[in-house]
């Protein structure tokens, strides 16, 4: 009777148990500590050889549909890239990776911790906050003398006291910094339509290939940060943000090939194992594989709060379900071919 | 809990759970989002292209102005005209005519690719396999175990895999065990590469949980 309801499960039950796994440690909020694994511990060392003021090139092939996995990379890498000094060139393979970009600079949450977010309130910066105690929706943070006013659609908004147990953001990575100047540590040359042609262009002069910067439509010779980029030889390293084509393959093919420039890749899950070979040959430098990776590498650079080491514990659940019903449904094959009789 | 009052997100939220809606049966509703999705997905590459590809890269170079100033950009009108031509395909009497502009584009890929593909997936790979896993590997002068161990596994399972797939022998004695090797070692790889994806598909769904629990619902965790 029981080996007959688990022969015809309904895949739907399957499907519930995968929901609580996911849903329950979500709002219990309940986190299992993130180790970084050998080939993060990798990626890490070869981003802690960059120096102050090298330049980078982070090209963000993805759009939307790998955002889940791949944004907290791009996140946590300016983040690492802002904080010790090094220069980012941004700029995209995919239509929609530029716009990625912009999110994480402008509009991303960023958690802080609440000393941090007295010390950007006290520099004029727009911080949010979620209470638990109050609404549990976002509220702006406004500070009128010694008063914190806890504002919700843009109503008088209440005072009320910043407690830690609160979570305290800011919007876009630029929020956090005030010396972050476009031009100088960063800059953006948008999307490139062309794929390979494109990289081969820039390995050749990226002048001539990219011309100008996305926001004022400037020469990319007129802002201090590629002056004097000459060609992708003179980027310490490069990092795609990938997941298909054009990504990762053409970088490590038409990049690394002729110039032997490092080549750092964060990819989807599912296209982590077609690139491995990569980095055992070393024509890859690291590779960070899909939201686990993200969440190593967010704990490898100590980055606050990341949504990747958030979504570790569901993802945890989530396969200790996949697990048990792979042992259950073994289970079933064994007990009606070796105990059962006909 | 506050359910926000943010229109965007109420819309994303609904799209999301009438797509989740699927797992319980195909109906009207997931239809419609999936419709919606694939429009606005195509809708919006249309735009991108237009403002960032099209505009810039072909009606400004070709304005009067810019022409004036470099009549070289009339040479625009060839890829001009290839695109067009690439219409063609929408015609069944006329599709033969688009092979033209693909040949080009099919052309130039090949060109391109052929020897950087031959230097970084043969050239460098069996470079890599042949010269950077050293049987006998070497830390601070002293012989390391693991390493040397984890190289012979590589370079055995790299070798037996490629005699899985030569066939001009038959798979009888050394060579038929030494494919069947071939065969674990690959399905040890794909059941990698599966693991691999339904991480990823757990994680699209930690995402869309996330994002209905804490910005739809308002549930802080």
């Amino acid at each position: 009777m029981i080996l007959k309801f688990l022969k015809t499960l309904d895949r739907r039950i399957i499907f519930l148990f995968m929901a609580i796994a996911v849903i329950l440690p979500t709002i219990t909020g309940q986190r299992f500590p993130v180790q970084p694994s050998p080939m993060t511990d990798d990626f890490a060392s070869v981003l802690k050889e960059l120096k102050s003021n090298d330049t980078v090139l982070l090209s963000a092939d993805y759009d939307p549909g790998s955002q889940a996995e791949l944004q907290p990379m791009t996140l946590a890498f300016m983040k690492y890239c802002f904080d010790n000094n090094i220069k980012v060139v941004t700029m995209a393979l995919w239509p929609l990776g530029s716009k990625l970009i912009e999110s994480a600079l402008n509009h991303d949450r960023i958690y802080i911790p609440r000393e941090k977010a007295i010390e950007l309130m006290s520099k004029g910066k727009n911080v949010y906050v979620i209470s638990k105690k109050r609404s549990g929706a976002e509220e702006k943070i406004e500070k009128r003398g010694n008063k914190y006013i806890f504002i919700r659609d843009n109503n008088q908004g209440e005072e009320s006291i910043l407690n830690n147990e609160d979570k305290y953001y800011v919007k876009g990575l630029y929020s956090i910094y005030d010396d972050i100047k476009y031009g100088v540590d960063y800059l953006d040359i948008g999307y490139k339509v062309g794929g390979l042609v494109v990289i081969q262009g820039i390995v050749n002069d990226f002048e001539e290939t990219v011309k100008t910067d996305t926001l004022n439509n400037k020469s990319v010779l007129d802002y201090p940060i590629t002056r004097n980029i000459k060609n992708l030889k003179d980027f310490s390293a490069v990092f795609t943000i990938s997941s298909g084509n054009m990504g990762i393959k053409e970088w490590v093919v038409y990049g690394n090939g002729p110039t032997g420039v490092k080549v750092l890749s964060g990819v989807t899950a599912v296209s982590a194992p077609e690139f491995l070979p990569y980095l055992t040959s070393k024509q890859l430098s690291g590779l960070l594989a899909g939201l686990a990776g993200a969440a190593e590498f967010e704990a490898a650079t100590n980055y606050y709060e990341g949504e990747a080491s958030k979504g570790m514990t569901p993802q945890s659940y989530a396969h200790l379900v996949i697990i048990f019903f792979i042992l259950l449904g073994n289970g079933v094959y064994i007990t009606e071919k070796y105990f059962i009789k006909e | 809990m506050t359910i926000t009052n943010d229109p965007g997100i109420w819309v994303a939220a609904i799209l999301t759970l009438a797509i989740f809606s699927f797992l319980i049966k195909d109906n009207p509703l997931y239809k419609l989002a999936e419709h919606i999705f694939v429009g606005a997905s195509a809708g919006y590459y249309v735009v991108i292209t237009y403002h960032e590809v099209l505009v810039p890269k072909l009606v400004t170079p070709l304005s009067t102005g810019a022409v004036k100033d470099n009549p070289y950009n009339l040479l625009l009108i060839i890829p001009l005209i290839l695109g067009i031509i690439m219409l063609t395909k929408l015609s069944r009497k006329h599709s033969w005519m688009a092979r033209y502009p693909l040949s080009f584009t099919v052309g130039v890929g090949a060109g391109l690719g052929i020897t950087a593909v031959i230097k970084s997936d043969i050239i460098s790979q069996i470079y890599g396999i042949a010269f950077q896993k050293p049987l006998w590997f070497l830390v601070d002068g002293k012989f390391d175990f693991t390493i040397s161990f984890f190289n012979l596994i590589y370079v055995v399972s790299v070798l037996s895999s490629l005699l899985y797939f030569f066939f001009s022998a038959e798979h009888k004695g050394v060579i038929g065990k030494t494919a069947r090797l071939g065969i674990w070692f690959l399905m040890i790889s794909f059941g990698a590469s599966f693991g691999f994806t339904v991480m990823a598909r757990i994680s699209l769904l930690i995402a869309r949980v996330q994002f209905l629990l804490e910005k739809f619902l308002g549930i802080m965790s």
